[in-house]
């Protein structure tokens, strides 16, 4: 990636506006938050698609029960 | 209640970040209003905030309503404040996207916590999101600094965003 990352401080104290690019330990510490975001999104993925596992698997034990369809969504 | 505004910047160009440094610690909260739009192609981009350049301790909780219907997310160990959904270039062009946070006691020698409010929309309903968050940072240090940009690996902010911080006493 060849864009250089900036950011613009704005100092509360002088009122000084200034576009400065981004240090390295600003850029690895993004290149962390793009990790640990990336992780988490993966774990709630993996939790969605374990809880819509489990649902299914119920509905369909509910259906070897006898179950209609119908009556299987009332339940919901 | 009395509000003092203590900075306020608008970006001249494209921009990664904004940051406010040299908070002073003379208010009791602090009150921080944006309008900004992302340059990823995507129609929406997460938006992140962080104290004092700091990647540790935060937690939070977020509601809300987009086009697919409601939702909620939470978490004890984020390395960031996932603030808000902002517009971002796969909408219609200059709408952008407007949040507030309340932040309070950002002085004192405690855990913080904020309240958000943000909102992400094109010109119709088939693109939305509204959302609330509340959010902690369990660390004892006075804010002094507040860093704002899009989730890392989603661009950048483009011109004419936005930021205003003010002071609550």
């Amino acid at each position: 990636m060849s864009e250089v990352l900036t950011k613009i401080i704005v100092d509360c104290f002088t009122g000084e506006q200034s576009i400065v690019p981004l240090t390295p330990e600003e850029i690895s510490e993004r290149e962390q938050i793009a990790i640990s975001f990336a992780e988490a999104e993966a774990a709630r993925q993996a939790e969605e698609a374990a809880k819509a596992a489990a649902k299914a698997s119920a509905e369909a034990k509910l259906a070897a029960l006898g179950l209609t369809p119908e009556e299987i969504a009332a339940l919901r | 209640m009395t509000m003092s505004l203590i900075q306020t910047v608008t970006l001249p160009s494209t921009t990664n970040a904004i940051s406010f440094s040299t908070i002073p610690g003379t208010y009791k909260d602090l009150y921080l209003i944006f309008s900004v739009r992302g340059t990823d192609a995507a129609t929406r981009v997460p938006f992140i905030m962080t104290f004092n350049n700091n990647s540790s301790s935060y937690s939070g909780v977020r509601g809300y309503a987009f086009e697919g219907g409601l939702g909620a997310d939470s978490g004890t160990s984020y390395t960031y404040i996932p603030l808000s959904s902002i517009n971002s270039a796969g909408v219609s062009a200059n709408i952008f996207s407007p949040g507030e946070v309340y932040i309070f006691n950002y002085a004192a020698n405690t855990s913080k916590t904020a309240k958000s409010m943000y909102m992400a929309s094109n010109t119709s309903s088939s693109s939305f999101v509204l959302g609330l968050g509340h959010h902690g940072w369990a660390n004892s240090s006075a804010v002094t600094s507040i860093q704002l940009y899009p989730l890392p690996g989603n661009g950048d902010l483009v011109a004419g965003s936005t930021a205003s911080l003010y002071g609550i006493k």
